[in-house]
């Protein structure tokens, strides 16, 4: 017979104090670690800890595109490839990409695409691998910020550094950094991502409905 | 809205602090001959 494990869900969302089921202020951010160059065989890497997602990104590039029929003779390309480690989530990952990764690495890929000079590099491209090896929520986000770091690193002129939060609101309070607690259905959770250069925002995700 | 756009912007900037510091100690401790490499690419 086989093991069913059902989801619990949290009766509430916040602490008597206010405070988030995990000790945060609505405003706090997870703790977040960063690092550089962890990949020695990528031109440029980073990994960051962000709550308990642990993401690592490595760039490659520039360099020959494969297949050549995508290379464009006035510019370069960027591709992004996400992925989530089959033991990354609770459930088992199916290893195949799934529309969610492809949707993430289209999201990831619009993000870092105007901060880059791709008309310096026509007819190459850059590689961006992101590989999520244990996800708590807002890994787009995280991986958005992990991957402009590892940009950096390979020391790929930009034009600023991408970072990324998302924000909500939960049972009607504006929260910020949202983690991947169980939501009931009947509660009602809503996330923006913010993709900022700096200070500009730059690229907005609505998840859900915006009340 | 703005209540939350602007708790977002403070949380970016945050981070983007921490995303510089990291970058800056990597990019400041770089040997004579890493430093040529640099761009190279």
């Amino acid at each position: 017979m086989p093991l069913v494990i059902k989801d619990v869900y949290p009766e509430k969302l916040f602490r008597k104090d206010g405070k988030r089921l995990d000790g945060r202020d609505l405003e706090e951010l997870r703790p977040i670690k960063m690092e550089v160059g962890v990949i020695d065989n990528a031109d440029g890497s980073a990994y960051l800890e962000w709550g308990n997602n642990k993401i690592y990104a490595a760039v490659y590039g520039p360099r020959e595109v494969h297949p050549h029929h995508l290379a464009k003779p006035d510019r370069g390309i960027l591709r992004v490839f996400y992925r989530m480690a089959t033991f990354s989530v609770f459930d088992r990952k199916r290893p195949a990409p799934g529309r969610r990764e492809k949707e993430i690495s289209m999201v990831v890929g619009d993000c870092l695409e105007p901060i880059l000079f791709l008309e310096l590099y026509p007819g190459t491209s850059f590689e961006v691998f992101i590989e999520v090896i244990d996800a708590d929520g807002g890994t787009r986000c995280a991986s958005t910020t992990v991957a402009a770091l590892a940009l950096a690193d390979a020391g790929i002129p930009m034009k600023s550094l991408v970072t990324s939060v998302a924000v909500g609101k939960i049972d009607g309070k504006n929260v910020v950094d949202l983690s991947g607690i169980k939501i009931k259905p009947v509660m009602q959770i809503y996330q923006l991502l913010l993709h900022g250069i700096t200070t500009k925002f730059h690229y907005y995700n609505l998840m859900g409905k915006w009340i | 809205m703005t209540d939350l756009l602007e708790k977002a912007k403070k949380a970016l900037i945050e981070i983007h602090q921490m995303q510089l510091k990291i970058l800056k100690s990597k990019f400041t401790n770089l040997q004579g001959s890493e430093k040529e490499n640099i761009g190279e690419n």
